[in-house]
């Protein structure tokens, strides 16, 4: 036991970069469903976006030996994703958890279909080119937090950005008070001359082009291959995060770091050579969410009108 | 009916889809389909593939109907198999007339137990049963993976997998040298006897009120509460039972990968069948054909068996539109009206 | 802005024409009050003058400019904004926050809340309207209160005819007078007023000038002070005959003849505090056969928790329930029903239907019908068959199908399907929340004779409504409940005066 929190502490920095990277595609999935949740949309096809997103990505720089044509790739097929979604269910009102099921399951065939096919069935992993990291000017030398905070890819600093911005956005704008209200009370969002669909869609809009972006990173930064299914259930992950931190932007990110401090440690558990085994340490992430969800359970107060269809007179 | 709609509509946008990829889907969908009823063998395949679907599909008909969304029939199933697996050890010397029944009855156990833990975060803390079944799902996959490693590892110790299920436990096979097997037709019966619960009896009518309107609900003296674990639990134990119906009947043993995803095509076959019995089964046994048919048109026209998948999320995309009022009314303007205003 | 008119305004829905060639001119500096009956067209209109609903025919003229609205938005812009009767507030956000989302397009893009407050608080001093603490959540205040946060957003908006849609349905007397001087001190400043009402006594006091609608169709437009309150009553309503005031109640057994023990009795009863519900303090009445015991009170003095304690859905924290003089042990909306306890919703397709179900299967959502008609494990189609089909007869429900959707349904024989339900078997105690809610005179009348019949069979009815006349024509004594106090019992003889102060709980102060 006295082992391994020596251990711990002396990787500090370690973990600590681990802790950054592993939650970044977890706070910029859950920084764009906040955002669609705050309007009053629920769209669990999450983990269909990061999936595609992390083909589209791997093809992309694959295709075009080009990390950052991959990240572009990524988004728009996120954003391609969630237009298919705002269309069903803003203008035909379908069922948002339908829908969200649905874009999970194609996103499941379309990347094994298209992997296959142009990667062949071959059992290896593919090799892309990947985002080099950053280092910030001065800021990557300070003891400890140096490496750990400001030695990354753009897409850490951009998540990281991101918190404050759509916190200001949200509480702080006239558009962030309009899509709140829309997210409350569209009807009487409507009375005030707010447009109710087109806020959603952009909501979503926003939430296509992070959640992309996020399974980009999950190929091209952080296990620098494609794997069939490799999103591994994060999308969902991020939106037990979204109520975890009580739809606010800084809860959100609260969370985020916890679950990448749980997958950093899980890491340095089994290299450590802890004795568990090792399927055991792999369900940590799954585990703390279902304990996530519990202890927010109740006295909730998600966006009124969250999930409900929209109809206009 | 929008189902057979949308599935008309899925397998036009994706013969589109592959004639961009220059690929004839003449010959794709035709192979599919010969793949799957061409003879007698490819039809009693299409039956064995149909029916975990059909056992999962009714467990989370079951659920939608009480208003909740079981999500989790995949980590249900795998319990269940786990649990036949574990439990068949213990019956070997028992005859088969004790040690299916009870096998099931483990499996079906170990189904609703997994199941109950959402049942009480959704009752009790309100926890969505969506993501509580999901994180679920993937808690089971490491679960089984762990035990085919580890305890439940085959005695020769060379691959990831359990030793094949005693004589006893397994399901007679029908008509040999095919793989139909009894869980096919117990299936249909399955089918019978959730209708029959739904529709006939006092206790279904007040899970079916739970999912139309809990208020009014709770306020006519329902107990909802209760409505939804029951429901959960039962939808757990179907799951459940699939499993264990899958290793007794099919594969004999279990190992990692063992569900190529029943739990989540459960859920596109259930939304298909419209939340009634008789309509899973129609979907099922399509979406059985699909699957079966899946490795001809491999072969054959070379499409991958990926785009299997993708037919049955299309569908269940077109339905979601079709099935929203807007359509409707579309639908019954152009339509002969169905009802008398 | 001096003036508004609306040319022949025409707006017809799929079943029916809201709105039949309807031209009124109203005027700046002008109270300008619409009358009619529910049903006859008000709301509508006005809709298409704030911008919701676009007219089939007719044109709107501002200062004689047609104006097209496209939008609620487009109708703010040109300076016509409505006071909803159920307010388009967002509950969550403060009055500063509600109010700067109402502010004109140019307005900043930026939410400074110290500036906002105070640009809050000089409209208020201005039109002297009172407002507390503009940071609070909206959801937080009194209905009174939010009602004046949304004439603050309306004038915020920089609009000048303020349309107002039943406003007093959820005022206090004392509330209303504060509104009616309000709206006075607008008028002197130039604003064009419009209220919308059914309310013959507020029109007389309050307005300049007032149109009456029926049916879709502008019967009159006069100046208020040339009209009596017969002359507007039948104007409304047109030549049939008034309905009477007050029907005869069956006899109350009396007191001696009847040994046996009250059908509920409330001793003393508390509800458990919780967030954002009123607390019920020391509830305590007794309910005999045959009586009906009228609660009235303005909407959100403690009705939903009471009608929730009454039929099981809240437990009572202090205090004991008696039904036919035992105690209550277990307290759940089973056992209640068990006993006999049924319930008609105030809102029927929220609370009392299933929508997505038959007509058959609603007759059956009810613990007691079911517990008749599927005495064992099965439920028989062929025992749901007759009963549904005796219920469809016995109360006139039409389309007389068991197996249509009840959504088709008007909200009348909704309505019927309702009561059909809980008078089906065992109604010895009947919980009736404003039970002739959104119904048309005809339907109205057919549920009061309902609930009247079941009383000269031997029921008591608890009659909870926000509408005092139904409380007033139905009931043996009333009850007022105010800020969850049951005050009373007073005979329905008693003066509207004395009733009306005993809701404000005038009475209270020394």
């Amino acid at each position: 036991m006295a082992a391994f929190f020596f251990s711990l502490l002396s990787q500090t920095d370690a973990l600590l970069h681990a802790t950054v990277v592993a939650s970044t595609p977890l706070l910029l999935g859950a920084l764009g469903e906040t955002a669609v949740q705050r309007t009053g949309v629920i769209n669990i096809g999450l983990e269909g976006i990061l999936l595609l997103g992390a083909f589209a990505g791997a093809a992309g720089a694959y295709l075009t030996n080009s990390a950052t044509v991959g990240l572009l790739l990524g988004s728009l097929s996120g954003v391609a994703c969630v237009l298919l979604f705002a269309l069903l269910t803003q203008c035909f009102q379908a069922d948002q958890i339908v829908v969200g099921i649905s874009t999970n399951l194609l996103a499941l065939g379309l990347t094994s279909t298209f992997y296959r096919g142009l990667f062949g069935v071959t059992g290896q992993a593919i090799t892309v080119p990947t985002v080099q990291p950053v280092p910030l000017p001065f800021l990557h030398t300070l003891p400890v937090i140096g490496p750990g905070l400001f030695h990354h890819t753009v897409l850490v600093y951009l998540a990281m950005l991101l918190v404050p911005l759509t916190h200001f956005f949200f509480f702080h704008t006239r558009a962030g008070l309009q899509a709140q209200a829309v997210g409350e009370y569209p009807q009487a969002a409507e009375t005030l001359g707010i447009p109710v669909i087109l806020v959603r869609t952009s909501a979503l809009v926003f939430e296509g082009l992070l959640g992309g972006l996020a399974g980009a990173y999950l190929s091209l930064a952080y296990a620098n291959t494609f794997i069939e299914g490799m999103s591994a259930g994060r999308g969902f992950i991020a939106l037990a995060l979204v109520i975890f931190g009580r739809w606010h932007p800084l809860g959100v990110l609260g969370g985020a770091l916890f679950f990448g401090a749980a997958t950093a440690l899980q890491f340095h558990l089994q290299a450590v050579g802890f004795t568990i085994p090792y399927q055991f340490i792999l369900m940590l992430p799954y585990v703390f969410t279902l304990l996530a969800l519990a202890l927010s359970g109740t006295h909730l107060s998600p966006p009124a009108a969250l999930g409900q269809p929209y109809r206009r007179e | 009916m929008p189902s057979l709609l949308a599935v008309a509509s899925a397998l036009l946008a994706v013969s589109f889809g592959l004639w961009l990829s220059n690929t004839n889907p003449f010959i794709a969908l035709s192979a599919l389909f010969i793949g799957a009823i061409g003879d007698a063998y490819r039809l009693t395949e299409s039956l064995v593939k149909a029916s975990p679907l059909l056992y999962t599909g009714l467990a989370v008909t079951l659920a939608l109907h009480a208003g909740v969304w079981n999500i989790g029939a995949e980590g249900q199933l795998l319990l269940g198999a786990l649990a036949a697996v574990g439990v068949g050890r213990y019956v070997a010397a028992l005859p088969p007339i004790l040690a299916i029944p009870l096998v099931c009855s483990a499996a079906m156990l170990a189904g609703g137990l997994w199941a109950a833990l959402p049942a009480y975060l959704k009752t009790q803390r309100g926890v969505s049963e969506v993501l509580s079944t999901i994180m679920l799902n993937f808690i089971a996959a490491s679960l089984l993976s762990y035990c085919v490693h580890g305890p439940l590892k085959e005695s020769t110790g060379q691959y990831p997998q359990t030793d094949p299920v005693p004589a006893a436990t397994h399901l007679p096979r029908l008509l040999p040298p095919t793989r139909l097997h009894l869980g096919v037709p117990l299936s249909f019966l399955c089918t019978l006897a959730v209708s029959c619960v739904l529709f006939r009896t006092k206790a279904g009518f007040r899970l079916r009120a739970t999912g139309a309107n809990p208020l009014a609900a709770q306020l006519a003296g329902i107990v909802v509460k209760r409505e939804i674990n029951r429901a959960l639990l039962l939808s757990g134990a179907l799951a459940g039972l699939a499993g264990a119906i899958e290793v007794t009947g099919v594969t004999l043993r279990v190992y990692e990968r063992f569900s190529p995803g029943y739990g989540y095509t459960a859920i596109a076959v259930a939304l298909v069948g419209q939340k009634s019995p008789s309509g899973v089964l129609f979907a099922a046994l399509f979406f059985g054909a699909l699957e079966a048919g899946s490795g001809t048109m491999q072969r054959v026209a070379g499409v991958s068996s990926g785009l299997v998948a993708i037919i049955q999320a299309t569908i269940v995309f077109f339905l979601a539109g079709y099935s929203t009022e807007a359509v409707q009314r579309l639908l019954s303007r152009l339509h002969m009206p169905r009802h008398n205003p | 802005m001096q003036q508004v008119s609306l040319r022949d305004i025409t707006k017809s829905f799929p079943h029916t024409r809201a709105v039949d060639q309807v031209s009124i001119t109203f005027r700046a500096g002008e109270i300008h009050a619409i009358l009619g009956e529910n049903g006859a067209g008000k709301s509508t209109l006005m809709h298409i003058l704030s911008g919701l609903y676009r007219p089939d025919a007719g044109a709107i003229f501002i200062d004689n400019q047609p104006q097209t609205f496209s939008s609620p938005r487009a109708a703010l812009a040109a300076g016509i904004a409505m006071v909803h009767q159920h307010f388009m507030l967002v509950p969550s956000l403060s009055v500063a926050e509600n109010v700067f989302l109402a502010l004109p397009r140019r307005s900043p893009l930026l939410v400074r809340r110290h500036l906002l407050s105070q640009h809050i608080r000089q409209l208020a001093n201005r039109y002297r309207i009172p407002i507390d603490s503009p940071d609070v959540p909206v959801s937080t205040l009194s209905i009174g209160a939010q009602q004046r946060v949304e004439i603050l957003k309306a004038l915020a908006s920089e609009a000048r005819c303020l349309i107002l849609d039943e406003p007093t349905a959820v005022l206090t007397p004392a509330e209303v007078e504060d509104l009616f001087r309000t709206l006075q001190g607008l008028k002197q400043e130039g604003y064009l007023i419009i209220l919308i009402t059914h309310k013959i006594p507020e029109v007389l006091a309050c307005s300049d000038q007032l149109s009456v609608l029926r049916h879709g169709r502008l019967v009159t437009t006069l100046p208020t002070a040339t009209c009596t309150a017969e002359q507007l009553a039948r104007c409304m309503i047109g030549d049939a005959p008034l309905p009477p005031l007050r029907r005869s109640l069956p006899q109350l057994p009396p007191q001696e003849s009847s040994p046996s023990p009250p059908l509920l009795t409330f001793e003393n009863v508390w509800s458990h505090p919780l967030h954002n519900r009123v607390t019920l303090h020391d509830i305590s009445f007794t309910l005999q056969a045959g009586e009906v015991m009228g609660i009235a009170g303005v909407d959100g003095n403690g009705q939903t928790e009471l009608t929730e304690l009454l039929i099981g859905l809240q437990t009572p924290a202090r205090g004991t329930v008696r039904l036919a003089g035992q105690p209550l042990v277990t307290y759940t909306p089973a056992v209640l029903r068990t006993a006999g306890v049924c319930l008609i919703p105030q809102d029927r397709q929220r609370e009392g239907l299933a929508l997505s179900f038959t007509v058959a299967e609603n007759l059956l959502l009810n613990v007691s019908c079911l517990a008749v008609v599927a005495p064992g494990f099965w439920l028989a189609p062929r025992a749901v068959q007759r009963f549904a089909a005796r219920q469809i007869t016995r109360f006139g429900i039409t389309p007389p199908s068991p197996t249509q959707p009840v959504s088709t349904l008007s909200g009348g024989n909704q309505q019927r399907v309702v009561i059909a339900r809980e008078l089906a078997y065992n109604a010895r105690v009947i919980i009736a929340v404003h039970p002739s809610r959104g119904l048309d005179i005809s339907a109205s009348r057919y549920v009061h004779d309902e609930l009247l019949a079941c009383c000269s069979r031997g029921a008591g009815i608890i009659l909870i409504s926000t509408d005092l006349d139904e409380v007033l024509t139905l009931s043996h004594r009333i009850y007022i409940l105010y800020q969850g106090r049951l005050l009373g019992p007073i005979e329905p003889t008693a003066s509207r005066e004395h009733i009306g102060r005993m809701m404000t709980g005038t009475w209270m102060t020394y």
